[in-house]
């Protein structure tokens, strides 16, 4: 009789576990997309916030600083770096989770001189400063 | 008496059940073409919205899968394609599954290359799910050829 019983829960846990296994391979196939377009997304909207931050610097003239924080952690092994083109585009590239992210932005100010930061875990805030140009115009840029 | 006799009864069961689970999937594999519409309707759609929402969002992804569509969003100068799926058909036969992709967008770029790249993502994205395999460049969903094609409207 009890090996009857056992056999009988032997056919449950398998078709149990078959449901199971089936659920989870589905649902792990729709994360994976999921999770690459919302970091994509999290990027286009900080692309877009240093793209409207520096045209704020640039009119509030030489000297003003905006203080920037990611808006999301950065894991072990991931990175974002942003790039304030001297013709006036801004790239953010960035690798997350083993994937490389890239965004370019038409800025719309002259930024002056290209200048670039690396975020890394631990040191994810940045700084965007308006600066006095040698040519005597207003320059942005960013650093750490 | 008890014991003998328990045994004869549940090997007879499960004889009786083999037979109802034997007459269960013969009528459910009538029904079996018609689920693989659904599914791979279900999967198409689904796929092609990803498509869009990456073509919207105007960010490049370096991987394999989403290389056909980094194409169009560099052309289009990382902004919005404003890019929607209008419709999914599907056209089951006994051997082959005719599926086309009607998709919407407001740029200047060529139908042509933004439907290729978008049938190229799909190809790339589907060959990964589960039920869906790619050999020599030909999408077939479990058995079936899936011959997929992706309109501009």
């Amino acid at each position: 009789m009890r090996g009857q019983i056992s056999l009988d829960l032997l056919f449950a846990v398998m078709l149990v576990s078959l449901t199971v296994i089936g659920l989870v391979g589905w649902g792990m196939n729709q994360a994976g997309e999921t999770t690459t377009m919302g970091k994509a997304a999290q990027l286009k909207v900080l692309a877009v916030d240093v793209r409207d931050s520096v045209a704020k610097v640039y009119a509030s003239g030489p000297g003003f600083t905006v203080i920037k924080e990611l808006p999301f952690q950065l894991k072990t092994g991931e990175w974002v770096n942003i790039t304030l083109y001297k013709n006036q585009t801004l790239l953010v590239r960035a690798e997350l989770g083993g994937k490389e992210y890239r965004v370019v932005e038409r800025l719309q100010v002259p930024v002056g001189v290209t200048s670039s930061v690396l975020l890394l875990p631990g040191n994810e805030t940045f700084q965007i400063t308006a600066v006095r140009l040698n040519t005597g115009g207003v320059g942005v840029v960013v650093e750490t | 008496m008890s014991l003998k006799l328990r045994g004869q009864t549940s090997l007879e069961l499960m004889f009786l059940f083999m037979v109802i689970v034997g007459g269960v999937l013969l009528v459910a594999k009538i029904y079996y073409p018609s689920d693989t519409g659904v599914s791979i309707t279900y999967q198409l759609k689904s796929a092609a919205q990803d498509a869009c929402t990456f073509l919207n969002e105007g960010v490049v992804v370096n991987d394999t899968v989403h290389a056909p569509l980094d194409r169009v969003i560099e052309l289009n100068n990382y902004s919005s394609l404003n890019c929607a799926v209008s419709g999914v058909s599907v056209n089951t036969t006994s051997t082959s599954i005719n599926a086309v992709v009607y998709i919407t967008y407001s740029s200047r770029l060529n139908a042509t290359l933004v439907s290729g790249a978008v049938r190229d993502y799909l190809v790339a994205r589907l060959s990964r799910v589960n039920g869906f395999a790619l050999r020599n460049g030909v999408l077939y969903f479990r058995g079936y050829l899936v011959s997929l094609g992706v309109v501009v409207k």
